[in-house]
Parts: structure tokens; C-alpha cells; sequence
């Protein structure tokens, strides 16, 4: 077989001349009927979706520059510092100046004047030690408990809080006030999220347990407590307030401070914890 | 109306006669039978008027490739179809009224390659009837020219084996 056995085979597959005559014409006629198909296909397309790209493409670029457009009025909302969180503190400043008398408006007993012997004990066997004296006149030691009892005494009227540090937070979200000062200035080291509530320090809630806060510093004197109790009779007056420190955490919690009778200031006093009405012995070191 | 004027219809015609031939005997070759084929060859040249000015040919071996191409995928589809493969056959015509055209016997080779694979057939053609040459088959089918090769080397082979001797290469 060769090459012109093909070509002459394909060269009887030829239309006869009506063939192609009929062909043309069939051609011509739907020719003439059929509009161009390009117009065609825009009429039935619709308007949209004949614009779909453009109509995307506008669309996109306006949502971008409406997304600049607001980043640029406001650019606070890329900062990330909470500014929102603003702290305001309220301290007892306010409820100092009010008050005419800082000392507790519920009547107090005098204590009874005896010798009490201040010893340095934590447990309830202390007690035992307490001269019969002591015990006779009346003096009230009971356990420690936990008796969260909100008392009616005001602070100190020279009661100052001052914070000084507040971590992120600037310099507008911090309100603070400066009251005249007293022997103490009790200074709070406080955080954003604890101070949030900012309102005159009421104890537990805010500081935690005062169990917890056990030593303070006053007239320069370091004292500690195991926290056993005296009652108000043995109170000789009240010298001011001050802060128990919580060494592992270190945290304070406001207290105010009463002098014992007969116990030098420099061997101890009674304490009474903020938002608390019991009292308990601190002890020099 | 696709054809704007006369002279429009005038370059029509003219492409008409100088590729009718081509357009029917690759129709001719996928379909079998004549009224398929002219159908198909309708439908290509119909294409080609609706492609109009959008469609522009380098020069005439160029537009005969597109017609062939076009004609190719025509008939492909048309095979594919649901009307082609739910239409029957009729094999005994003794019972058809006179008016209907025999077809007459054809020729053996051109049998044998219209017996052979669309692709096959396709490069068969195009390389003896045509002649073009492997590049050009290449371009029109889309193909590599190694693959154009390898199709006219089997479509050989089988038609060496269904008529005997040896198919020449050129």
C-alpha cells in the first residue's frame, strides 16, 4: 500500500455538486436568521452579571478604604494598651473628710485597766499564761475566728492611700486623691484588675484574707501577730492606722491600731483589721 | 444576520469552495455516512461565519487548519450525543422506498481508515491526503509533534495489518 492509495481513497469522499449547493445554502439561510452571537449573548445576559467582575472589584476596594477610613479616625483600636480599663480609686480620703471623728461611733467600753502580760505564743495555750489578773478583771480573749463582721468605726481621718503604681494604665484612666497625711502613709501597691472596682478599702473582699496578712511596721518597729484575740475592754486608745503586709504576695491590708492597756507600744498593741470587729495582738519582734 | 454585505457573502463563498472538500471528507471520516457529514461540514462553516472579524487567519493553510480542527470537535460532540447513540441503524435498505440513495461500495483502504481510531484517522489524513507535516498536524490537533508521530506510526500498523504490505513513510 502507498501513500496514493490513501490520498486516492480519500479523494472519492467528495460532496457532489448539489451537495455543496445544498449546503451553502442551508448555511446562508440560518445565517440570516441568527443575530451575531456576541450581541446576542449580551441581551440575555443580565446587567450584573455581565459586571460581576467589576461590580466585585468595586466592591472590595470600597470595603478597604471604609475599613482605612476607620482605623485612621479611630487609631485606638490597634492599641492594644487598655486604656479603657481606667482605674479609679476612691479612697478613704473622702470618707476622712466627712467624718468629724474617726474613732468608732458605737460606744466603747473603757477597757478594764489590769497588767497584761503581752506574750508571744500561737496557740490557744498563750492564753493560759494570761495573769489571773487579767482574767478576773474581766478580759475577754477568745479564739481567733473568723467573724467577718463589717464594723461601724470610720478610718482615720489622716488615713492616706496613695497609690503609686498601677501597671498599664496612663496617666488619664488613674484618679487620685491626696489627703492630708497622719503618722502612717500606707502606701498600695495595687493592679489594674483589682482596683477596677475602686472604692474605699473594705478587707477581705478586695485584699484578700486578713489571716493572711500578719506582720506590720509601725514607729519603726517590726510586729507579728498569731492572731489571738483580745477583747475592745482591754483597748487603752487608739493610736492610728497602718498596713499588715503580706510578705508572699506583697500586699497590705489597712488596720487600725490600739494601744493595749498596760502593754507598752513597743512590746504590742491590738489590731483590728478593716471590715473585721475583732481585735488581735501584735507582738514586737 | 451575520454576513453585513455583499461582499461578506462574496469572501464566504470563496472560503466555502477552496475548503468544502476538506471539511467533508473529515466529517466524512468521523460520521460514516453522508448526511452526518454534511451536517457537520454545515455546522463548521456556520462557525466560521459566526466567528466573523473576531476570528483572523495568517493565511489560507491557517484557516483550513481551523476549519479541520473545528469540524473534529463538531463531529466529536455530535458522536457523543444522546440523538446519535439512541438513533438505530438501518442495515437491510432492500425495504426502503426508491427514494432514499444507497450508498455504493467504497474503497477498501478508505475503509480500513475509516475503521481506524478518531485520532488515528485524524493524523492519517492530514499527513497523506493533506500533507502537511508532523509540526503542522502537531499544531492543529494540539499535540506534540513526538505524539503526531506516534499516532501515524500505529495508524500504520493497523493498516498494515488489515489490508497487508507496508504502509510508505514519506
Amino acid at each position: 500500500m502507498k501513500n496514493e492509495d490513501i490520498k486516492k481513497a480519500f479523494e472519492s469522499l467528495t460532496p457532489s455538486d448539489d451537495a455543496k449547493e445544498r449546503m451553502l445554502k442551508a448555511i446562508m439561510a440560518k445565517s440570516a436568521v441568527t443575530p451575531d452571537i456576541k450581541t446576542a449573548r449580551a441581551k440575555s445576559t443580565p446587567w450584573y452579571i455581565r459586571l460581576k467582575v467589576p461590580i466585585g472589584v468595586c466592591t472590595a476596594a470600597m470595603t478597604c478604604a471604609a475599613a482605612f477610613a476607620v482605623t485612621l479616625l479611630n487609631p485606638g483600636l490597634l492599641n492594644n494598651n487598655k486604656t479603657d480599663n481606667f482605674v479609679e480609686i476612691q479612697h478613704s480620703c473622702e470618707n476622712a473628710e466627712t467624718s468629724t471623728n474617726a474613732v468608732a461611733t458605737e460606744p466603747v467600753t473603757q477597757p478594764v485597766k489590769s497588767d497584761l502580760n503581752i506574750k508571744k505564743g500561737g496557740d490557744m495555750a498563750a492564753l493560759t499564761s494570761i495573769p489571773l489578773d487579767f482574767a478576773e478583771k474581766g478580759v475577754q480573749m477568745t479564739a481567733a475566728s473568723t467573724t467577718k463582721h463589717i464594723t461601724s468605726q470610720k478610718p482615720n481621718e489622716a488615713l492616706t492611700t496613695t497609690v503609686t503604681k498601677a501597671t498599664n494604665v496612663t496617666s488619664n484612666s488613674v484618679k487620685t486623691t491626696e489627703c492630708s497625711t497622719s503618722n502612717t502613709t500606707v502606701t498600695t501597691v495595687t493592679e489594674q484588675t483589682e482596683t477596677s472596682g475602686g472604692s474605699t478599702p473594705s478587707g477581705g473582699s478586695l485584699y484578700g484574707d486578713p489571716f493572711d496578712f500578719r506582720s506590720l511596721t509601725w514607729a519603726g518597729i517590726n510586729y507579728s501577730t498569731d492572731y489571738t484575740e483580745v477583747s475592745y475592754d482591754n483597748i487603752n486608745g487608739f493610736l492610728g492606722s497602718g498596713a499588715a503586709m503580706n510578705y508572699e504576695t506583697n500586699k497590705v491590708y489597712t488596720v487600725l491600731i490600739y494601744e493595749l492597756e498596760n502593754v507598752p507600744v513597743e512590746k504590742g498593741f491590738a489590731v483590728q483589721y478593716i471590715g473585721y470587729s475583732n481585735y488581735y495582738i501584735f507582738y514586737s519582734d | 444576520m451575520l454576513l453585513q454585505g455583499k461582499s461578506d457573502e462574496e469572501d464566504f463563498q470563496r472560503v466555502y469552495e477552496q475548503h468544502i472538500d476538506a471539511v467533508y471528507r473529515v466529517c466524512y471520516g468521523f460520521m460514516k455516512n453522508s448526511a452526518d457529514a454534511e451536517d457537520a461540514a454545515q455546522e463548521t462553516f456556520f462557525r466560521l461565519l459566526q466567528k466573523g472579524e473576531s476570528q483572523s487567519f495568517e493565511n489560507a493553510s491557517h484557516e483550513r487548519a481551523w476549519l479541520i480542527v473545528t469540524a473534529s470537535n463538531i463531529c466529536k460532540n455530535a458522536l457523543k450525543s444522546w440523538t446519535k447513540q439512541k438513533r438505530e441503524e438501518v442495515n437491510n435498505t432492500d425495504e426502503l422506498p426508491s427514494t432514499y440513495e444507497k450508498e455504493d461500495k467504497i474503497n477498501p483502504v478508505l475503509e480500513a481508515v475509516l475503521a481506524l481510531p478518531d485520532k488515528y484517522k485524524t493524523a492519517i489524513y492530514l499527513y497523506y491526503y493533506e500533507e502537511y507535516s508532523c509540526r503542522e498536524i502537531a499544531s492543529a490537533m494540539g499535540k506534540k509533534e513526538s505524539s503526531v508521530r506516534s499516532l501515524l506510526k500505529r495508524g500504520r500498523g493497523i493498516l498494515e495489518k488489515k489490508l497487508g504490505g507496508g504502509v510508505d513513510e514519506k
